[in-house]
């Protein structure tokens, strides 16, 4: 079946299937969190080439220093050469350790613009980048991962303000803002009128699924808070936000596939070393994850992996204002109680001035489509046609992750 | 109830409607603009409000449409909302004086070993910065609401937006107004390369994309790409990587006059611009620019350039038929549709070109081309909803208190100088549209229909139970007068809409449906 063929037959599964497939709990159901980094995040800062002494010579004032034992700003050990930035010891480095962190390192889309703009929507599209037809803005890799899942009773949901590219598709996906919102649902007498108002519009299936999802996340939430509120520490910015999303995807089968982005990570000036800008930002954004794991609980983590993406890598020298600007080959992180982690995954290359792209920064030998991909084949069984839906075009590799 | 909605009308509908059309205005009543006049005034002006519809009736569209596309300041503001304006500190305050005053309090700061002073010395900074951007948001929504050149404000929301910076970066709090105020909106009708000249030497757009550190051998490339990417020939605009670098080199030493000094051994103007173009406080230093031998765009920058380089290269990227095109197109997206014909942004890329980048030109043609006279409907993003919302319940009896409206547009997701990256909003449906997007409007048209007492009462300060008291009296001298939203409406409404209506027991819940309905979602 060609795209356009497979496209056409999605949006009559999604004309004729409710929009809303609440299904039954299924105590072993596989949950995936795509966790997207706008900005494009110092991969080189994070999955640290230590070994490489053209990294130090690279960037004189934000290297992150080589593992050593009892030095807290130094690199934490990967193994291969590779070390972790410091300030996700108290969080990533365990799940590291715990087999339950992975990393794929000279990972990213074949895009070459640099631009952050479209270098996330193909990011998010995950369109098949020989496909010469010019991107189909309206059809995200997750809209068609989940419209294969949602016969099997399993959904989408953004954690976002709005609908970015990743969830646009045949399907309409529901989304909601977890930062600073309160949820009250609305009351049923206007809940009434306001579907009287939109029934057989255009608008309908938003207004209802906004009113389904709200009504469903105030009161698991509200059932949360009295339960969770036994002495435990509230949590701050990211974490909040990865504990929300815990709790509605470990209770809610219909929310086994999330979406949420982070931003704030293009640093350009003063981007600092193992303390500074990046620094907090990791440490928030692993904070978080920590928490979203934790939230889980050990069971429904076992069956859940977290993706870690960002548009591109950035420059492999520093810029003259101690930060980076853009570049080529980014990581990806993987991290779930199930996946075979502790390692780094994918293709690599000794890092030298002369194996740089472009003289500039990090080569791409991991397209990124083909380890998720991967991913999701394993974690969801999918067959090579339905592999082809999600990422066509996309050769299926197996990188030992799940 | 609810579930067995026909669309019949009662007769009391029919018998309140009649009365109601006798009582307003008979220049009003007696030639209500059509469907296809409000759509038309929709997309003018931030929506049609009863004032409106009377200017364009008695001057007609051709006088109305030539009047809006003059760039009035705040003559069209009534003196009311005027005086309120002017009120606001950060409408006095000259940008070096700002910088002064940054200047000093940094001074402090740093001048000071005791640990809490220094925390409560920098939390004051904070908090000046704030309020500073907190005045100039508030002065953004009475313009917007009341300015009777609405395209001016509507294009000064939309230049902002294109040339966007973000509040929350550095110091650009302190300096958000003054970049509003005198890099966007003096130019927004104006010659495009005047915006690119005055937001490219103001320092919230030198410090926003970091251009303010880029000096020879400390070259930063962050503005110069977004220059082309986003400001001027668009991402498939046909630059390279090269260029990007190129570019950044050119703009070496375009900084800001940080120490106040007059900018000592450095350039306050750019050679060949205007001096109330670009920033009081732009200051070119040679010594940090990167004179070496360039080639941009094709073409060769000797060695030995200075600031001319800069104009050089504005002109060069300004006169580019891709600039053309991609500014076109998206004005031609914001007002004219998701995705506009081609003929459409070809003839205004031609007029574009031919009258030197000129806007009004240029939106000239796009108001009178065939396609924007039957142009489908369009969906509104936050800002046009809660602007246009509040133009249909409030009308023209101006507000004194606006930040209910800001925590509205925060609410919905598009707060003024909110979004972090420089791309500024998306101008398209799919940007805004989403399940949370439509309950979260239900949400506000639900509170924008009760808060007469808070839009105007303004007693923040005073203590809680004169507050209440103040608030009550307000809403009481305000009412929503829901009927003549409903008229105002009428050609553009439904009759399901209408027949839902019905159903409402009060006029807050009647008012609040309407603003709820999928009629009000579209301009």
């Amino acid at each position: 079946m060609n795209r356009r063929a497979f496209l056409q037959a999605a949006a009559l599964v999604a004309v004729t299937t409710p929009w809303r497939a609440w299904a039954l709990p299924a105590a072993n159901q596989p949950r995936l969190l795509v966790v997207m980094l706008r900005g494009a995040y110092d991969a080189t800062n994070v999955v640290v080439p230590y070994s490489a002494p053209f990294y130090y010579a690279a960037r004189p004032t934000i290297a992150i220093a080589a593992p050593v034992v009892d030095n807290a700003a130094a690199a934490l050990e990967l193994g291969g050469g590779y070390g972790l930035h410091p300030a996700l010891a108290a969080s990533i480095y365990p799940m590291y350790q715990a087999r339950q962190a992975l990393f794929v390192p000279f990972s990213g889309s074949q895009d070459t613009s640099r631009s952050h703009f479209q270098a996330q929507d193909i990011l998010e599209l995950g369109q098949d980048p020989h496909d010469h037809g010019g991107l189909d803005y309206a059809n995200g890799f997750l809209n068609r991962l989940v419209s294969i899942l949602q016969g099997r009773g399993m959904g989408g949901i953004a954690f976002t303000n709005n609908l970015t590219p990743v969830f646009k598709g045949n399907l309409d996906i529901p989304n909601i803002a977890l930062q600073g919102a309160r949820h009250a649902p609305i009351d049923a007498r206007r809940s009434a009128m306001l579907q009287a108002l939109y029934q057989g519009q255009r608008l309908e299936n938003y207004v209802d699924e906004g009113m389904a999802t709200r009504q469903q996340v105030s009161s698991l939430l509200e059932t949360e808070m009295v339960n969770a509120s036994r002495g435990a520490a509230k949590a701050a910015g990211f974490s909040q936000t990865a504990q929300t999303m815990a709790t509605l995807m470990r209770d809610k089968p219909a929310y086994t596939v999330g979406f949420v982005d982070v931003g704030g990570w293009d640093t350009h000036v003063n981007q600092g070393g193992a303390d500074g800008l990046l620094a907090n930002n990791l440490r928030n954004l692993g904070d978080g994850l920590a928490q979203f794991a934790n939230t889980l609980g050990p069971d429904a983590w076992r069956n859940t992996v977290v993706v870690v993406m960002s548009e591109f890598g950035r420059t492999f020298r520093e810029n003259g204002n101690h930060g980076t600007d853009h570049g080529h080959g980014s990581a990806l992180w993987l991290l779930g109680g199930g996946i075979m982690g502790g390692k780094l995954a994918g293709e690599q290359v000794a890092i030298t001035e002369t194996s740089l792209n472009q003289n500039r920064d990090l080569p791409v030998l991991n397209d990124y489509r083909a380890v998720l991909g991967n991913l999701l084949q394993r974690l969801y069984g999918l067959n090579a046609a339905q592999l082809q839906q999600v990422f066509p075009g996309v050769a299926p590799t197996d990188f030992g992750i799940v | 109830m609810i579930g067995s909605i026909q669309v019949v009308r009662s007769p009391r509908y029919w018998f309140v409607t009649l009365v109601l059309l006798a009582c307003v205005p008979a220049t009003w009543a007696a030639s209500p603009l059509d469907a296809g006049d409000m759509r038309w005034l929709n997309r003018l002006t931030y929506g049609v409000s009863p004032a409106t519809g009377q200017a364009y009736q008695s001057q007609g569209r051709a006088d109305y449409l030539q009047d809006q596309l003059q760039y009035t300041g705040d003559m069209g503001v009534p003196a009311a909302v005027r005086t309120q304006i002017d009120a606001r500190e950060v409408s006095r305050l000259a940008l070096p004086d700002l910088l002064a005053e940054m200047r000093s309090a940094a001074q402090q700061i740093r001048a000071t070993d005791d640990p809490a002073e220094k925390t409560a010395l920098k939390k004051a900074f904070r908090q000046r910065g704030m309020a500073l951007a907190q005045q100039a948001a508030e002065r953004h929504v009475l313009r917007a609401l009341y300015d009777d050149n609405q395209l001016q404000e509507q294009l000064t929301w939309f230049w902002f937006n294109h040339f966007n910076v973000f509040q929350r970066k550095a110091n650009i709090s302190w300096l958000v107004g003054d970049y509003e105020d005198h890099a966007i909106r003096p130019h927004v009708l104006g010659k495009f390369r005047d915006l690119v000249f005055a937001t490219l030497t103001h320092p919230a757009m030198l410090d926003y994309l970091d251009n303010a550190k880029n000096a020879a051998g400390a070259v930063n490339e962050n503005y110069a790409r977004e220059l082309m990417e986003l400001h001027t020939l668009g991402v498939n605009g046909g630059y390279s990587q090269a260029d990007v670098q190129a570019l950044a080199r050119i703009l070496t030493g375009v900084g800001i006059d940080v120490a106040g000094k007059g900018c000592a051994r450095g350039e306050t103007q750019l050679p060949g611009v205007a001096a109330s173009i670009t920033s009081a406080t732009l200051c070119f230093r040679a010594a940090r620019h990167d004179s070496s031998a360039k080639r941009f765009l094709g073409q060769e920058f000797p060695a030995g350039g200075g600031a001319d380089e800069v104009v050089r290269a504005v002109n060069l990227l300004t006169r580019q038929p891709a600039t053309a095109q991609f500014v076109s197109r998206q004005l031609a997206v914001y007002f004219l549709g998701d995705n506009p014909p081609q003929g459409v942004v070809d003839a205004m890329a031609r007029r574009f070109s031919q009258s030197d980048g000129d806007i009004a030109q240029t939106l000239d043609t796009l108001f009178h081309s065939a396609a924007f006279q039957t142009a489908p409907a369009k969906f509104k993003d936050p800002v046009q909803y809660v602007f246009s919302s509040m133009r249909l319940a409030y009308g023209t009896q101006p507000i004194v208190n606006p930040r209910p409206v800001l925590n509205w547009l925060n609410q919905l997701g598009e707060p003024l100088y909110g979004h972090l990256a420089p791309d500024g909003y998306g101008l398209r449906q799919s940007d805004w549209l989403s399940a949370d997007q439509m309950s979260k409007r239900f949400d506000v048209a639900n509170a924008l229909v009760r808060s007469g007492g808070l839009l105007y009462s303004d007693a923040e300060a005073a203590p809680a139970d004169t507050r209440q008291q103040a608030r009550r009296v307000a809403r009481l001298a305000h009412p929503l007068d829901v009927n003549a939203m409903r008229i105002t409406l009428q050609p553009l409404l439904s009759d399901k809409t209408q027949a839902v209506l019905e159903h409402a027991t009060n006029p807050d819940e009647r008012a609040s449906l309407l603003l709820s309905s999928p009629d009000w979602m579209y301009r």
